[in-house]
Formats: structure tokens, C-alpha cells, sequence
């Protein structure tokens, strides 16, 4: 039985990787079980960070499983006539099996640093009142909406004509977020009642959004389409529901839209249908 | 013995499994049961009961009429044509449980999305309603807020689907935007279903408590046709019941006709903006318009807070007995009643939407089932009357838009969005 | 202390024929003796293991078959609904798995079960050093069973919070059905956890520094001991910081204390009139307490594996001391890596860089370990018995649920899989794969001292191989879901674009869980059947080497009939001073001079 047990073991690191390629290359029944398309400008470092880690972990993972198997499948006592080493350790082995880990450990740590600051720490600036980017006077990039989480949707206000979220030109909507593309984006991300997190899986966002706290999220899109907006974070009884729409637009037709959309939201007259009376 | 112990449990408890796995029961709707205490209670006579047999010939007749809710069904009548309200392609789209059919279409679409508060007959009573505020609809008085058709009158079809699409802020009702045009439309005709199917249940028990003699075997629609006598008559009652039934389909169907037009706001400067918002203000808190009185001092929907709105109001009253009343229709189902409040105007949070011909229609309608009235308009060519004109609509929907932008609804609000910085 | 004194005489081993109820209920209902409370844990644990398996079976019911009819359970509470479970109730079968499996399951069945069963007998004490406060441990779990059991009764049928119960969602009861009644019985059930694991924890602690057998020094002891000290140690100090946030939320529910509420707070239509608190605050208190504890529900095990797995290679265990630093290693970083469940909750991002770095270190002792347990393996002669298995799968899922961390660690990537089922695999691997399976491995290793009668080792191979398969089957497939994106904690993720074409998959997995669940019919089986009808077996029925197979199979009250004097470690299997390839701790060295050994220095 010994070697039954070694084989099912052996299979542990086969089917792993096998169940990751499989997924990575997208066939039958795995379709799209990888990574969702990345739209933003950032998401290839977060994505080749992950597969990054996935190889360097793969490696010990395939080494640890196929060392573990060799020894079940070696020493297993009703096969290996040969006495037990009596041993109690090896310090040498020790010292190496902890200072190669250790090294790799604070590699990684170090980086990936630079781009858990580009995306949390260094917000986009603009120019100052000098004209020049990257100088002392450079102000923060002002958010071009506000999204409010609230059980269970996303309330997104345009900052609108004035550039200044909360005053009466904005225009309110629900759900329904829509952006340019090609730009710096940043979006100001508040809660009314409880935490929720604001996902972008496209984009490679993901903040918590918490009650008492303004934050900003920023990306650039690069790519048009319709993508989902993810509450990422327990809200409640219709945490599912929490679902968004991401539009990504070239700024002509996000401007266009927008003027609808205020126009719309300005609506002062109506005439009932001519249809609808029948 | 114990190995005996053993075989017992063993098959008991397998017993158990099969007996509580195997299929759960179909779903039905629930009888209106608050509608029936008040019937019986109508009677003066506190200690009378509609009988079994009496209820479920109710029951029988709703059922054969709109069928059940896996199976949903119309009523052929003859004065109206019901599929000009109800689409039953569309209807059995959102009937039934969740999933499939063979070719793949969805279905149970109101079980996915609405069934969890609303519940599966339409009482706003689904497992989750209780731990909601406000209360979910209760479809069956077919009675619905915000809409464009005056108090009185049904909402149109396009008011229905204007807050699946954009929910209504402030409640739990969230938006359904995001699902296909179709499945939204399937999901407007249900809720007209279900609300038809409730206000035919309530007119056809106010016909069982109408009809002569009730006795404990009174039945709506006569069974036993034994006799020519007996045939005419439940021919007769069969005309009656379709009679009803038109009458609450015709409601919903003359609905569009009472669309109230809005004529187009003045475009204005600055200062004629700000010279009509004076004027809603001094109307707001005028005699005649009289807004002061419910939404308070301020505006922050402080004025009166002792009201009920017209779904626990229809059944508790305000009478005297109004507290006993309420134990004893919670006993028979009803949420337990909370007060309305009226609207805080300086949270810039309007329910029934936030454009201004929303707000206008709210003004102008008022708002049914609650105590927010219709404004009392000037009949036209009598400017002596009391009353309200479009123009002094516009300067109160200007007021009430201003409000919450005034500095003491939010000292943070207009402020220019100061970034934190982080580092 | 009385390890030096002679133990009580052993009059009390074959005598209950005639018992009165009052002698009963001293013996088995409010025991003092370590092992009758061990056993209590065990089965206790093991009814409340059950319960949470069913309820993982409810999450996976709705995740395959978003708003079908339940089985069971949708008939018996949503009959009007037509059978569909409701999205609040989902929120509670979520929530209450992982409370019941985490506070209910796993804590007390390797510090309760195992901790009070082995402690004593394994450094040669006749029992705990209080066996009265031993007692309420037990006693203090049932305030927390009622409680938790209470809150199952009323819809929605328990806490909604998730088990982690972020405030403002659990703080404010108009946030959630859950959050209602159901929240406060959660808060007071886990607290009367706490008082429990507090009580054992100052408890084995005292035992394990007083009250070794003589000659058993800190650096003999098995790493069971070592697994359950250190452990101990975390819970002494982590657990008053959950106490207190606990009582903290209690009174902001209660008494509108607003520590974890900020001003301004709209719910549910209601406007909170306190305020001035912050709900990351909350995130900080909970998880200085419940990241330690994560280590508090492995270590134990990983302990427990090493003895099973040294046992089995008859091979002494590779770098006992490493082992040992490694323990201490894990536990002292324990402390310093909580920040890395809130990468981002909107900590500042500075000290998310500082918790990447503390977190990467902590996977150094883990990988220490692993390849200390392959060190062991290699050179031995391995015996692939029931137990074995167990234990050497432990090892190989360890490493599965080890490297999976390494992503969550990464703060960047953290910002894709934070919350998706990356997660939820990560920490399956580790505690089901992990933890789990060790304690199975650890009942069919010690069951035949705890009953004195063997387990079904064909019975149990069946049920190790359905179970490794199955669980492989549930758990690895997360992870790619969570490469999606997939997120955590959704009724119905199907509603969303990305995700809509996972549910075959989300199928697959679901019906390995049913297959999982229904495997531990073998298990239940063979417990109870071995208990009454299993082979009979002598005191060391695997030739172990550590003092608890010194006593007696089942042990009477005072554990040893005579006093276990200690020689060496427990991990002296091969050694050349004996013929036999055990040579136990109380074994005294051969007299022939000739034949110590003299240890090679490495």
C-alpha cells in the first residue's frame, strides 16, 4: 500500500500545477478562469507580480511535492530493507534552509513596494500655480466624481461644470459610473451607513470604502468597454446586489454623455405621450 | 444491543433525510388575511368569523382567475381586454422558481430579485421585510407613491419601471438598472400582476360580505347547479365577478390618460431664480401651500410625526381604539405599524426621484397612501380664488431644490474637496 | 509541586459497576480528571463539527444553485417562500460556519480535547495543576453553546456579520437582520469562549512549567507539549484584547457608546446618534486577537503531526530544537502581522508596507518546519497507517495553504484577491487541509489510549483517501476562482458579468463538498463502533516512545500506576542503545557501558 499512498501523494503537485496551466490557458472547462482582462495602465504590474510569485511558488511547490513523494515512495518500511538513520538534524542544512527563504522573502517584500505606492500612495498631481508638473507647489488631481456606497448600491455624483463635487450642477446617478479614458482618473469613495469595498477587477482597484473616511482611488483605462463595479466588502443582507456598471469611454462621447445626463437630470416639462394615452 | 441501537438510528435518521429532502412544496400565495379581519370586523360584530368554506371559495375564484405563482394565468373578460395591462409572455418570464426553462430562457425572475421583500404574493411581507425601513410595498391595495398620475389613480407603466431602474433612494429599494430591458419589463408586468391579483382578492371579499344572508356555507360563486335556479344564479355571480374584476383592470388600464402634464419652467437669471425661490419660501411657510406643517420649522421633516401611512392606516384607523387595533391586525399579519415621517428636505435625497418635474408631480399630486396632500390648485380665469398656480408650483420646486445646498443642511456639502494627504 | 510526589494509587480502574448517580455525575458529568474533560471537548466538538459542516453545505448549495430549492433545511424555514433560502439567511450560514468551526471547533479541540487529554500525560503528571478551573473550562463552553444555539432559533436564524463581525455592519442593529438579536448572542457566546480558552490556557501553562515528571526537561518534551505551550502563551495575551473589543461592540450596540461608529452614519433609514468613533479600530483590536489565533489553531497540530510522523518513520524527529525556535518563532511574529488582513481597509498605506514585510518573515519558520517534517521522512522506514496519512497529508496541504500566503502578503496582489475565494482557499488549505486533518489524524493516533480499543485502520484508509480527494476537489479549485476575482461572502455572484461563467465550476465543487461531508460517515462509524467493539490493545500499541503510553490503556484517575521517571526525548526511535526500534522516555539506559551512544555533533 505503501506505494499507492505515495503515488496519491505524487499527484498532489501533478494535478496543482496541471489545475493552474489548465485555467492559464483557458480550455474546455476552464475558459476565462484566469486573471480578468486588465484595462488599466497599472494592472500589468499587479498581474506580473502575481504570476511573479505563482512561478517562484510553483518552483517549491513542485520541488517540496516531488522531494516528499521520493521519500514516501524510498523509505516506506515494507519496501526499504535498510536500518532507520539515526539522526537528529543537521545544522548546516538548517542555517541553509533558512537564509534562502528569508533572502527571497524580503526580495519580494522590497519589490513590490514601488508598486503598492503607485497605487495607494502617489495620487496624480497637477500643476501648480508655477505651470510645472513635479514641483513643491503641484496640487492633488481633484476627483471627477464622488461615489457613495450605501446598502445596497453605488450613488456616483459628477462633480460637473464647476469641478467641485457637492454643489448644484452635479449630476447624480446610480449604478451607472462612467469614465474617459486614456486619463488619470481619480474618484473620491465614501460610505452613508456601512463598509463596503469599491472592486474594480478590470482596473485592479480595490479599496474599502468606510463610513467617516473620504479616499481616493485613481487609475488610467486604456481600453473602451463595459466592465462590472464590485462590492468587495460584507455590506449586508444584499451584499450581491451591490452591483455596478463600469462604462469606459473615449472623452468625447463621456462628455456628450455627460451633458445628457445633466440635461436629463434638469428635466422641467412633460407632456404625456401621445402612445401611452391610447 | 448496541449494534441493534446502531441499525436503528442509522436507518432513522435516513428515513429523516428522504422524508425532509424530498421536494419542497410548491409555492402558493398567501391569503389576504389582514383584509379579512378587517371585513369581519366590519360587520360591528367583534366576535364574527368568516367561515372555511367561505374563504376558500374566495380563494378558488382568485386562483382560477390569475392562476398560481408558478403558473400564472389572466382573467378572459369580456368588457376589457387584459392583455392590454398584462403581457403573460412576459408574466411567465418572471414567474416560477429561479432558473430555466429548456431553451434557456430565464425565468422566476420576481423569486431572483424582489420576492425576498416583497414576498411571493405581493404583501411586501418576504423573509427579509421585517428588518427593513420603510416596510417593502404591499402591492395589493394597488396603491403606489411616486408616480406621475394623481392620488386616486394608478401609476403607469412607465412610472413602475422608472423606480426599477432607479430605485428609490433612501429605502432599501435599490436600482435593477443593470438587467436586460426585457427582464425589467417582465418584472413591471408582474408587479401590475400581483397588484391586480390583490385588488381582485379585496373586491371579491367585499362582494362575499355585499352578497344576502352570509352563512357559514355561503359561497362567492355558487357550486351546486343542480337546479336551473341555482345554474342562473351562479351565472349571475360569475357576471358580477368579472364585473369587479373590469372595473380594477380598467383602473389600471385608463391609467395613462391621468398623466398630469407639467408646463415648462421658466428659464431665469440669477436674480430672478433667486426672487422666485423667496417666493416658494414664503409659500412654504404660507396658509395655503402650508409645507410648514408636516416637513417643520426647517425642513427637516419635523413638523408632524404621529401619522401612519395608508397601508397600516386603511386597518388601524385613528380612531381611539387605534392602539387595539393594531394588536389586532398584527395578529393577523400586518407589519407592525411605524409612524411616517415626513421628508427632511435639506438631505437632498428625494425619493421619488430628483428631477424637477419629479418634484413637481409630488407637489402637485401629492403623494398617495401618505398624508402628503395634493396642492390646491386656482381653477383657471378665477384670480380671487384660493389656490396655487403652475408658476407658484415652480417657485416652491425651486425652494425645495435650493434647500439642501442652504449652509445649515451641510456645513461640509459645498465645500471644495480638500484631499487629505497621506503622507 | 506534586510532580515529585508519588501518584494517587490507582484503585479507582474497574469498580463503576454500581455507581450512584451522584458518583456519575462526579465522574462524568463534572469531572476534575483531565482526561473525562478532554473527552467531554472531543465530543463536543465533534457534534459542533457536524453542525458546521452542514451549514458549509448550505453555502455551497446556494453558490451552486443560486435560489433553488434547499434541501431540508429551505423546506423546514422558507416553505412560503417555495423552499429558496433567503439572502439574510445566506449572510448566517457564512457567518455562523465559520464561528462555529473557528470558536467552536478547531480552538477547543486542539487546546480543549487534545491540550487536556495529552498535557498531563505526556510530561508524566498525574493531571492539570487546577483541575477545578480545568472543570469550568469545560463548563464555560455550554454558556457560549446556548448562546450561539439561542441565536439559531429566530429568523434570520443567527449573526450576519461574518465572523469577523466589522462594525458598523454588526454594531448597528438596523445594519442587518443578522445584527439584531443574534449579533449580542454571538458577542456574549464568543466571550464565554474566551473565559473557557483563558481558563485553559493559565492552566497548561502552570502544568506544563510545574508539573513535569521528574527528568523531563523543556528540551524533552514532545512538540505536541511544545505546540500546546506556546500556543497557551498567545492565548493568554491575545485573548483580553477580543474581550475587550467584544464588550466594546457590546456597548455600542447597547449603549450607544460609538467606538467603532463615525458621526454621520445613515442605516437603513435610520440616523445613529452617536458617533466619534472609527470602525478600523475595530479591524485593529480584532485581528491582533484573531491572527495570533490562527496560530493558535495550528500550532497544536503541527505538534501533534510531528509526533505522529516521527512515530510512523521510526526516525527521530529532523532539528527538534529548530522545531522548537520555529514554534516560538511563529508565535512572537504572531503578533506583528495582523495588519496584513487590512491591506485595504484604508489603513494608512505605510504601515501596510511594514505588515508586508513582518508577514513575509513569518512564512521563514513555517518553511523551516516543512522541511524539517521532510527531513524526517527521509532515511526512516514509514509505516502508512491511518494515522500516518493524516499527518503526512497535513504536511503536504501545509505546503499548499504556506505558498498561497505569499500572495496575500504581496500587498499589490493583495489588492486583486483581498476578499475573493484566494482567500477562502488559502485558509481551507491551512485549517481544513491543515488543521483538520491533523485532528483526525490525532483521534486515530490517540483513540486507542483514549478508549483502549484500536480503530478500524482499513475503515479509516477509505476515509482518509474519499477525504483527501474531495477536499482537494472543494479547495484547490478556490483558487482559481479567486484569479478571477471571485468575491467572498455573495448570495448570488452571478448577477455579475465577470463571474457568470463560473458556476459549473462553483457545481463541481459543491458536490465534492457534499462528498466530503458524507465521507465523515466512515469516520463517525468507526468512532463510535470502534469505541465498544474495536480490538482491544495493550498500553503502546504503536511502540511510541512519549510517557502517555506508559499508562495504562484508557488511563485511570491519577494517570500512572507508577511514577514515569524520564530518561531522554521522545523522538529515539532507531537508536543503537536498543534492540527494539522504539526506546520510550522512561526507559532507563542499558547498563552495558558499551553500548551509549554518542551522539555526532552537526
Amino acid at each position: 500500500m505503501g506505494r499507492f499512498w505515495s503515488l496519491l501523494f505524487l499527484l498532489v503537485p501533478i494535478l496543482g500545477v496541471g489545475c493552474f496551466v489548465w485555467a492559464m490557458a483557458g480550455l474546455w472547462p476552464m475558459r476565462g478562469h484566469w486573471l480578468p482582462e486588465d484595462v488599466s495602465s497599472h494592472g500589468h504590474v499587479i498581474d506580473g507580480l502575481f504570476m511573479f510569485i505563482l512561478y517562484l511558488t510553483g518552483i517549491i511547490f513542485v520541488a517540496t511535492g516531488l522531494v516528499f513523494f521520493w521519500f514516501l515512495w524510498k523509505y516506506d518500511a515494507a519496501q526499504n530493507a535498510e536500518p532507520v538513520r539515526f539522526m537528529h538534524g543537521s545544522h548546516t542544512l538548517e542555517v541553509v534552509w533558512s537564509i534562502i527563504p528569508a533572502g527571497t522573502l524580503v526580495f519580494i517584500a522590497i519589490y513590490q513596494m514601488d508598486a503598492w505606492a503607485d497605487a495607494k500612495l502617489r495620487r496624480p498631481m497637477l500643476p501648480g500655480p508655477d505651470g510645472k508638473l513635479n514641483t513643491a507647489d503641484d496640487i492633488p488631481k481633484p476627483p471627477i466624481a464622488e461615489i457613495t456606497g450605501r446598502q445596497f448600491e453605488w450613488r456616483i455624483r459628477y462633480a460637473g461644470e464647476d469641478g467641485i463635487v457637492g454643489t448644484r450642477d452635479d449630476v447624480q446617478l446610480v449604478n451607472d459610473l462612467r469614465l474617459p479614458i486614456n486619463e488619470e482618473v481619480v474618484l473620491s469613495i465614501k460610505s452613508q451607513d456601512v463598509l463596503h469595498s469599491f472592486f474594480l477587477p478590470n482596473l485592479r482597484v480595490k479599496q474599502d470604502v468606510v463610513p467617516g473616511m473620504k479616499q481616493f482611488v485613481w487609475f488610467k483605462a486604456q481600453k473602451t468597454g463595459v466592465y462590472d463595479i464590485v462590492c468587495a466588502e460584507l455590506c449586508g443582507w444584499g451584499h450581491y446586489k451591490m452591483r455596478g456598471r463600469l462604462t469606459l469611454q473615449n472623452r468625447s462621447d463621456f462628455d456628450r454623455w455627460l451633458g445628457q445626463a445633466h440635461a436629463a437630470q434638469n428635466q422641467a416639462e412633460f407632456t404625456p405621450a401621445s402612445g401611452e394615452a391610447e | 444491543m448496541l449494534g441493534r441501537l446502531f441499525r436503528t438510528v442509522t436507518f432513522g435518521l435516513a428515513a429523516l433525510a428522504l422524508v425532509g429532502g424530498c421536494g419542497s412544496p410548491t409555492a402558493k400565495y398567501r391569503r389576504y388575511e389582514t383584509y379579512v379581519r378587517k371585513m369581519e370586523l366590519g360587520t360591528g360584530n367583534d366576535k364574527f368569523r368568516l367561515s372555511g368554506p367561505n374563504l376558500s371559495s374566495v380563494d378558488e375564484v382568485v386562483t382560477a382567475l390569475y392562476g398560481t405563482p408558478d403558473e400564472p394565468a389572466l382573467p378572459a373578460l369580456d368588457e376589457v381586454e387584459v392583455a392590454q395591462v398584462l403581457d403573460l409572455a412576459k408574466l411567465k418570464l418572471a414567474a416560477g422558481p429561479v432558473g430555466s426553462d429548456e431553451q434557456g430562457n430565464v425565468r422566476g425572475l420576481y423569486r431572483e430579485h424582489c420576492a425576498h421583500c416583497h414576498g411571493i404574493t405581493g404583501d411586501g411581507w418576504g423573509p427579509t421585510a421585517a428588518f427593513l425601513n420603510p416596510y417593502p410595498r404591499d402591492y395589493r391595495p394597488g396603491k403606489f407613491k411616486f408616480k406621475s398620475t394623481p392620488v386616486g389613480y394608478r401609476p403607469t407603466h412607465d412610472d413602475l419601471k422608472k423606480i426599477l431602474l432607479e430605485g428609490i433612494p433612501g429605502t432599501a429599494m435599490p436600482s435593477f438598472k443593470l438587467l436586460p430591458d426585457l427582464e425589467v419589463e417582465a418584472l413591471v408586468h408582474y408587479v401590475k400582476y400581483l397588484s391586480i391579483r390583490g385588488e381582485t382578492e379585496r373586491t371579491l371579499l367585499e362582494m362575499l360580505m355585499a352578497g344576502e344572508e352570509l352563512t357559514k356555507d355561503t359561497r362567492l360563486v355558487t357550486v351546486d347547479v343542480s337546479t336551473p335556479e341555482l345554474k342562473t344564479r351562479q351565472q349571475d355571480e360569475l357576471a358580477a365577478v368579472k364585473d369587479r374584476v373590469s372595473t380594477v383592470v380598467k383602473r389600471w388600464q385608463s391609467a395613462p390618460e391621468a398623466v398630469v402634464a407639467i408646463p415648462a419652467r421658466d428659464s431665469m437669471t440669477a436674480e430672478q431664480l433667486d426672487e422666485s425661490r423667496r417666493r416658494g419660501r414664503d409659500l412654504f411657510y404660507g396658509a395655503i401651500a402650508n409645507c410648514v406643517k408636516c416637513h417643520g420649522d426647517s425642513a427637516l421633516g419635523d413638523g408632524t410625526l404621529t401619522d401612519y401611512d395608508d397601508w397600516a392606516g386603511e386597518f388601524i384607523g385613528k380612531g381611539p381604539d387605534q392602539q387595539q387595533l393594531i394588536k389586532v391586525f398584527v395578529a393577523a399579519g400586518l407589519p407592525e405599524p411605524r409612524n411616517i415621517k415626513p421628508r427632511n428636505l435639506r438631505q437632498g435625497v428625494f425619493r421619488g426621484g430628483l428631477r424637477p418635474v419629479d418634484i413637481y408631480w409630488r407637489i402637485k399630486n401629492g403623494i398617495e397612501g401618505t398624508p402628503m396632500p395634493a396642492a390646491t390648485m386656482k381653477p383657471e380665469g378665477d384670480a380671487s380664488a384660493k389656490g396655487l398656480t403652475p408658476t407658484d408650483l415652480w417657485d416652491i420646486v425651486n425652494y425645495v431644490e435650493s434647500l439642501p445646498f442652504e449652509s445649515i443642511s451641510d456645513p461640509f456639502q459645498a465645500v471644495p474637496a480638500i484631499p487629505r494627504e497621506r503622507l | 509541586m506534586s510532580a515529585i510526589s508519588l501518584p494517587a494509587p490507582l484503585a479507582a480502574d474497574h469498580h463503576h459497576a454500581e455507581m450512584d448517580v451522584g458518583t456519575f455525575i462526579r465522574t462524568y458529568v463534572f469531572s476534575l480528571d483531565h482526561k473525562i474533560i478532554g473527552l467531554q471537548f472531543l465530543f463536543s466538538t465533534l457534534l459542533w463539527f457536524l453542525v458546521g459542516g452542514l451549514l458549509a453545505l448550505g453555502i455551497r448549495w446556494q453558490l451552486a444553485w443560486p435560489w433553488q430549492d434547499m434541501p431540508v433545511i429551505g423546506r423546514m424555514l422558507f416553505s412560503a417562500e417555495g423552499g429558496q433560502i433567503s439572502p439574510e439567511f445566506y449572510t448566517t450560514l457564512f457567518t455562523m460556519h465559520a464561528t462555529v468551526m473557528i470558536f467552536f471547533v478547531i480552538i477547543p479541540i486542539l487546546a480543549g480535547a487534545f491540550g487536556n487529554y495529552l498535557i498531563p500525560l505526556m510530561i508524566g503528571a498525574d493531571d492539570m495543576a487546577f483541575p477545578t478551573l480545568n472543570m469550568l473550562s469545560y463548563w464555560f463552553m455550554w454558556p457560549a453553546f446556548i448562546l450561539i444555539g439561542l441565536s439559531f432559533l429566530w429568523p434570520p436564524y443567527g449573526a450576519g456579520g461574518g465572523w469577523t463581525s466589522y462594525p458598523p455592519l454588526s454594531a448597528v442593529k438596523e445594519a442587518a437582520p443578522g445584527s439584531a438579536f443574534a449579533q449580542t448572542m454571538w458577542l456574549l457566546g464568543i466571550t464565554c469562549v474566551g473565559i473557557s480558552s483563558m481558563l485553559g490556557s493559565v492552566n497548561y501553562m502552570t502544568t506544563i512549567i510545574q508539573m513535569r515528571a521528574p527528568g523531563m526537561t523543556m528540551f524533552r518534551l514532545p512538540l505536541t507539549i511544545w505546540g500546546m505551550f506556546i500556543t497557551a502563551i498567545l492565548q493568554a495575551f491575545a485573548l483580553p484584547v477580543l474581550t475587550a473589543a467584544g464588550f466594546m461592540q457590546l456597548m455600542d450596540r447597547e449603549f450607544a457608546t460609538g467606538f467603532f461608529l463615525p458621526e454621520g452614519l445613515q442605516v437603513n433609514n435610520n440616523a445613529m446618534a452617536s458617533g466619534g468613533g472609527h470602525p478600523i479600530l475595530w479591524q485593529h483590536l480584532f485581528w491582533f486577537y484573531s491572527h495570533p489565533a490562527v496560530y493558535i489553531m495550528i500550532l497544536p497540530a503541527m505538534g501533534m503531526v510531528s509526533d505522529i510522523i516521527a512515530c510512523f518513520a521510526r526516525k527521530p524527529i529532523f532539528g527538534y530544537k529548530p522545531m522548537v525556535y520555529s514554534i516560538s518563532g511563529i508565535a512572537g511574529l504572531g503578533f506583528i502581522v495582523w495588519g496584513h488582513h487590512m491591506f485595504v481597509s484604508g489603513m494608512n498605506p505605510m504601515l501596510g508596507m511594514t505588515f508586508m514585510v513582518s508577514t513575509m518573515m513569518i512564512a521563514l519558520p513555517s518553511a523551516v518546519k516543512t522541511f524539517n517534517w521532510l527531513g524526517t521522512v527521509w532515511g526512516g522506514k514509514i509505516q502508512f497507517t491511518t494515522p500516518m496519512l493524516f499527518a503526512l497529508s497535513f504536511v503536504s496541504m501545509f505546503i499548499i495553504g504556506g505558498l498561497s500566503g505569499i500572495f496575500m502578503a504581496a500587498t499589490p496582489v493583495d489588492i486583486f484577491i483581498h476578499d475573493t475565494y484566494f482567500i477562502v482557499a488559502h485558509f481551507h488549505y491551512v485549517l481544513f487541509a491543515g488543521t483538520a486533518m491533523a485532528v483526525f489524524g490525532a483521534i486515530y493516533f490517540w483513540f486507542p489510549k483514549m478508549f483502549g480499543r484500536m480503530m478500524n485502520d482499513d475503515l479509516g484508509k477509505v476515509h482518509f483517501f474519499l477525504t483527501f480527494i474531495f477536499l482537494n476537489g472543494t479547495f484547490f479549485t478556490m483558487h482559481i476562482l479567486g484569479a478571477v476575482g471571485f468575491p467572498r461572502r455573495l448570495a448570488d455572484p452571478y448577477d455579475y458579468e465577470t463571474f457568470r461563467h463560473l458556476q459549473p465550476m462553483n457545481q463541481f465543487m459543491t458536490i465534492c463538498a457534499i462528498g466530503m461531508v458524507a465521507s465523515q460517515v466512515l469516520f463517525a462509524y468507526n468512532f463510535f463502533h470502534s469505541m465498544f467493539f474495536g480490538t482491544p490493545c495493550g498500553r503502546n500499541p504503536w511502540g511510541a516512545n512519549s510517557l502517555e503510553w506508559f499508562a495504562p490503556s484508557p488511563p485511570g484517575h491519577g494517570n500512572f500506576d507508577q511514577q514515569p521517571i524520564v530518561y531522554r526525548g521522545p523522538y529515539e526511535y532507531g537508536s543503537p542503545e536498543v534492540d527494539t526500534d522504539n526506546y520510550p522516555q522512561w526507559q532507563p539506559p542499558p547498563s552495558d557501558p558499551s553500548r551509549i551512544h554518542k551522539p555526532d555533533h552537526h
